[in-house]
């Protein structure tokens, strides 16, 4: 059943400029527009990110959590296909940590590298300090240097996204917690994890 | 998103034209627009290949920027749109008029209220904030397209960070002819990696580039590529520690309407005497410079 509460124009057209503010600058915490939507995850923020990026011409998977309801639900509302991490456009993580899958993820080549994955990390708070990773960030987008922490993501996932950064290859990483905050990491980034 | 859905959510209560989805495109297309925008901030300076749509506007009078402007605009936002500084050239009013008709939003000329500026061959003369986002109309996205033709190439040119076909471009500029001669278009690096044509603007508004407070997003609607640089990215003007990159000089010329010397300024040809006249391309900061406000 599609979800009612979702407006396709004028949902996705605010939560993509929230997407936009917070990829254009790194470990800047952006607050989602408060929409809702019934979904068969306890977080549905990463959900509504997918809502609005995904349609029948990407492809995506989801690792750990209520893995099936939430492809499901995805199929069912975006059109989107799911497929092998390999081959998607974007990936969702549950609970913190692809226990080392994410490795096999796409980076895209040389001559495409905007190929390379995104993926959008399902996790318990994120702030400027404290929580189970603390990152020292600079790059493209930040005037200088920022620090942000995220709570329910475990460190060995991190360095593992770090090892496969090589720019202008890579994986673009959005945080999305509970309470509808968001922040990415753009491949562009470089990051020390404190 | 069934279309007949679509077709029901077509703009009534926007204040939009009826009969069309808000913002003219479909919702697919701006799906599609919105992602490759992320992965073009995601890698600053790095053309991403879009499926450019047919607008109704001709190729090569900013269907690029169009697109990105209606892929991202809202209903909160007041667009500017300008054309070589002027909000009031036929270009700048068509895409500002078509834009309005299909949203409902608010149009202003003065940049500092504007929240997307489409422009056309120049960047503001007022500094803009991180609060704003400029989209600028790109007719040649490729800036190796000078010294290689083919697409292939150049692609892995860019794959190997392999500039020395520009560099010896500029070398040879120098050699015949004492400096390098490129006036608009000038090629800059982009946070050390992509080589990146700036769209046509003047040589005066590139160093405005270099770790500007404000996004930019590019785009070229014939040639179906996105492009965009985030806030506070190194742009850098190619150039030789004995050549150097250089910003046009007006020689001491000032704005007639306005008496300003530190603004990009559009040489205009008196057809009675012959005598050349100067004005300020962006027209909005001249007026309110002659009504002494502090731009």
């Amino acid at each position: 059943m599609r979800d009612p509460a979702f407006d396709v124009i004028f949902d996705t057209q605010r939560i993509f400029r929230s997407l936009l503010d917070a990829m254009a600058n790194p470990g800047r915490i952006i607050t989602l527009p408060d929409i809702r939507i019934k979904t068969p995850a306890a977080n549905m923020h990463p959900l509504l990110l997918l809502m609005t990026l995904l349609d029948h011409e990407v492809s995506f998977c989801v690792m750990g959590g209520a893995q099936t309801q939430v492809t499901e639900y995805l199929k069912t509302n975006t059109w989107s296909k799911e497929s092998r991490l390999e081959n998607s456009d974007f990936v969702l993580v549950y609970g913190g940590s692809s226990h080392g899958l994410i490795r096999g993820a796409r980076v895209g080549t040389l001559e495409y590298p905007d190929e390379g994955a995104t993926v959008i990390y399902d996790t318990d708070s994120i702030g400027d300090g404290g929580g189970d990773v603390l990152l020292k960030l600079s790059g493209p987008g930040i005037a200088d240097k920022c620090m942000i922490g995220a709570r329910g993501i475990e460190q060995n996932e991190i360095e593992n996204v770090l090892m496969m950064q090589d720019y202008p290859l890579g994986l673009d990483l959005i945080f999305s917690d509970n309470a509808g905050r968001i922040a990415c990491i753009p491949r562009s980034t470089t990051v020390k994890v404190i | 998103m069934m279309l007949t859905e679509l077709s029901n959510l077509a703009g009534t209560d926007s204040g939009a034209l009826e009969g069309y989805n808000f913002a003219f495109l479909d919702e697919f297309t701006k799906r599609e627009i919105r992602r490759k925008i992320l992965k073009a901030v995601a890698i600053p300076g790095y053309q991403v290949p879009f499926g450019s749509r047919e607008m109704p506007l001709a190729k090569g009078w900013g269907t690029g920027g169009l697109q990105i402007t209606l892929s991202i605009i809202g209903k909160s936002d007041v667009l500017k749109v300008i054309d070589q500084g002027s909000d009031e050239s036929v270009n700048a009013v068509n895409i500002r008029n078509l834009v309005s008709r299909m949203t409902g939003v608010g149009t202003t000329s003065d940049t500092g209220r504007a929240t997307i500026i489409q422009t056309r061959h120049r960047i503001p003369e007022e500094p803009l904030t991180g609060d704003q986002i400029a989209v600028l109309q790109v007719p040649f996205p490729e800036p190796l397209r000078t010294i290689e033709p083919s697409e292939q190439v150049t692609r892995r040119m860019h794959a190997e960070h392999d500039y020395s076909g520009m560099w010896l471009h500029l070398y040879e500029d120098i050699v015949k002819h004492g400096k390098i001669t490129i006036g608009a278009r000038y090629p800059c690096l982009v946070n050390g990696r992509h080589l990146m044509d700036p769209s046509p603007i003047p040589r005066w508004d590139v160093p405005r580039l270099h770790k500007s407070p404000v996004i930019h997003l590019f785009c070229a609607g014939r040639e179906k590529r996105i492009y965009a640089i985030p806030p506070h990215t190194a742009v850098e003007p190619l150039e030789f520690e004995d050549y150097r990159f250089e910003t046009e000089d007006f020689g001491g010329k000032v704005c007639e309407r306005c008496g300003s010397s530190d603004t990009f300024l559009d040489e205009i040809i008196d057809d009675a005497t012959g005598n050349a006249r100067y004005i300020c391309s962006d027209t909005s900061f001249c007026e309110k410079r002659q009504r002494g406000e502090d731009v």
